[in-house]
C-alpha cells in the first residue's frame, strides 16, 4: 500500500492535523466468493465472463483513502464544532460522547474503476461491475480502519457517516469536505451541488473512539446489509 | 415432437433456474414444433418471469438471480424473435425512463427497465442524471404513457417534485411513476405521483394499474 503521511495540517486544505493519505490500496479480489454472491456456479457458462471482470478490475482499481486528525472544540445541544465547522445532529452528539478528537475521513473505490464500469453492456454486467466496486470500496474501508486503529492505539474507533442517521443529512458532508479539504486532488473524489460523491462508490464521515458498540450501521434502515456491524 | 405444454413448462423452468443454453434450446423445440411463438413467450418465457418475480418478491431470489433470469429470458428471445409477426409484437404501453436530475445512480433503474421491457412495455430510457428538459422533449417527440423516474439520494429527491409538475402540466394524461432508496408511498403521494413501486417486482403491475387509471381519468 502505498502511504503518503502523516502529511503536516493544510495538506490538501485541510483543516485535520497529521493527515494520511492510503494512496492506493492493494485491491485483491475473492473470486469465489463473488461468484457466490452472485450466483454464478462454477458450471454456469457465464463463470469464465466474471472471472474475467474480476481480473480486468482487480489490474486497473485504485482504491484509496484519506484521513486526520481534529479537535472537537465544542458539543452543544445538538451540535459539534470540529475545527470550525458545526455540525448539526442529535444523533452525532450522542455518539461522540465525550470524545475530543474525532478522524474526518473519505475512502473511494477510485475513478479508474467508475471509468471501467461505465463500458458494461448489459444489466448483468454493470449489475456484476458495481458488486466488484463495492469490494473495491470495502477494501479502501477495511484499510482506513486497520490503520487507523493501529495507529490511535487502544480503544478501536468507529464511524459515523452523513445520512445515517437520518437526522444528520447528507447535506453535512459540504461540512465534512469543508474539513478534509482538496478531496479532488487527495483521492479524486468531488462532492456535487447535490451532494453526490464521485465516484460514486464512495463514503466519507467521521472515526472516533469509544467503548460503546456504537457504529452507523446502528441507525441505518438497511438491516438486511451484509456488511452489517450491528445487529437490527 | 414434444406436446405444447411441455415446451412452455421447458421455457418456464429455464427461466427460473437461469439456464441460457435451456431456454434456447426449448425455444428452437418449439419453432421446430410449428408452434406460435407468441406462445412461447407469453406462456413460457413471461410466465417463468412471473415466477422469478414471485420469487423475488417472497426473497427467495435476489437481484442477481432475477439478472441470470433476464439472460435466460433474452437467450429464449432471440430463437423466437425473428419468427414473430409484426402484428404480434403489439406493446402494452409506453414508458420514458430516467433517473432525475443530478443522480448518477442507475442500477435499479436498468433492472426497471429490463422488467418493464419484459412485461411488454416500450421503454425509452433517457439514461441517469436527466434534465427536466430532456424528458419535455421525450414527452413531446413521442406518444409516450408513462414518466419512470429514480432518485437515490434524499437531495436529489426533491427534484422529482417539480418534473412531475411539468409532466402534469404538459401532458396531463401521462402518469407518472416514482422509485428508489429514499422514496416512500406517502412520498410519491406528496409529489403527486401517480405510482410508486417499492421494488423492481412491482413496477410492471403498478405501472399497468396507472396507466388504466390514467387513461380512465
Amino acid at each position: 500500500m502505498m502511504e503518503t503521511g502523516p502529511l503536516v495540517r493544510g495538506a490538501f486544505g485541510s483543516k485535520a492535523w497529521n493527515t494520511v493519505l492510503l494512496g492506493v490500496v492493494p485491491f485483491d479480489p475473492d473470486i469465489e466468493s463473488l461468484a457466490s454472491r452472485l450466483r454464478v456456479t462454477p458450471d454456469n457458462p457465464r463463470r469464465k465472463e466474471l472471472d474475467a471482470m474480476v481480473r480486468d478490475a482487480a489490474a486497473i482499481a485504485a482504491p484509496k483513502a484519506f484521513y486526520g486528525w481534529a479537535h472537537v472544540e465544542h458539543q452543544g445541544d445538538g451540535q459539534v464544532m470540529v475545527e470550525g465547522e458545526t455540525f448539526v445532529s442529535r444523533m452525532l452528539r450522542s455518539a461522540l460522547g465525550d470524545a475530543e478528537v474525532v478522524l474526518p475521513f473519505v475512502a473511494t473505490a477510485g475513478i479508474e474503476l467508475q471509468s471501467w464500469a461505465a463500458s458494461a453492456s448489459s444489466p448483468l454486467h454493470a449489475y456484476w461491475s458495481d458488486v466488484i466496486m463495492d469490494e473495491a470500496l470495502r477494501c479502501a474501508l477495511t484499510a482506513l480502519e486497520r490503520h487507523v486503529d493501529a495507529r490511535v492505539g487502544g480503544r478501536k474507533t468507529r464511524c459515523i457517516k452523513p445520512g445515517i442517521p437520518a437526522d444528520w443529512p447528507v447535506t453535512e458532508q459540504r461540512k465534512l469536505f469543508a474539513l478534509l479539504g482538496n478531496m479532488k486532488k487527495a483521492v479524486g473524489v468531488e462532492l456535487t451541488d447535490a451532494c453526490l460523491m464521485i465516484p460514486l462508490k464512495t463514503v466519507s464521515g467521521l472515526r472516533f473512539q469509544t467503548d460503546s458498540e456504537v457504529e452507523g450501521c446502528t441507525w441505518c434502515p438497511q438491516k438486511n446489509c451484509r456488511h452489517r456491524k450491528n445487529p437490527p | 415432437m414434444l406436446p405444447l405444454e411441455e415446451i412452455l413448462k421447458k421455457l418456464h423452468d429455464a427461466v427460473v433456474g437461469f439456464d441460457e443454453a435451456g431456454a434456447a434450446q426449448a425455444a428452437r423445440l418449439l419453432i421446430e414444433g410449428g408452434y406460435d411463438p407468441l406462445e412461447g413467450i407469453m406462456h413460457g418465457l413471461s410466465t417463468g418471469m412471473d415466477t422469478v418475480g414471485a420469487l423475488f418478491k417472497q426473497q427467495e431470489y435476489f437481484v442477481p438471480e432475477v439478472l441470470l433470469c433476464a439472460e435466460a429470458m433474452n437467450a429464449g428471445m432471440e430463437v423466437l424473435r425473428p419468427h414473430l409477426q409484426a402484428s404480434s409484437t403489439r406493446t402494452l404501453g409506453t414508458i420514458i425512463l430516467g433517473t432525475v436530475q443530478g443522480d448518477v445512480h442507475d442500477i435499479g433503474k436498468n433492472i426497471v427497465k429490463m422488467m418493464l421491457e419484459i412485461g411488454g412495455f416500450d421503454v425509452h430510457d433517457l439514461g441517469n442524471n436527466v434534465p427536466h428538459k430532456r424528458f419535455a422533449e421525450e414527452l413531446a417527440r413521442t406518444d409516450a404513457d408513462l414518466v419512470g423516474v429514480s432518485a437515490m439520494m434524499t437531495t436529489t429527491m426533491m427534484g422529482m417534485r417539480s418534473l412531475i409538475g411539468m409532466v402534469k402540466e404538459t401532458k396531463p394524461h401521462v402518469g407518472v411513476l416514482i422509485g428508489g432508496a429514499p422514496v416512500t408511498r406517502e412520498i410519491a403521494k406528496m409529489f403527486n405521483a401517480d405510482g410508486y413501486a417499492d421494488s423492481a417486482a412491482d413496477v410492471v403491475g403498478e405501472a399497468k394499474r396507472v396507466m388504466a387509471a390514467v387513461k380512465s381519468a
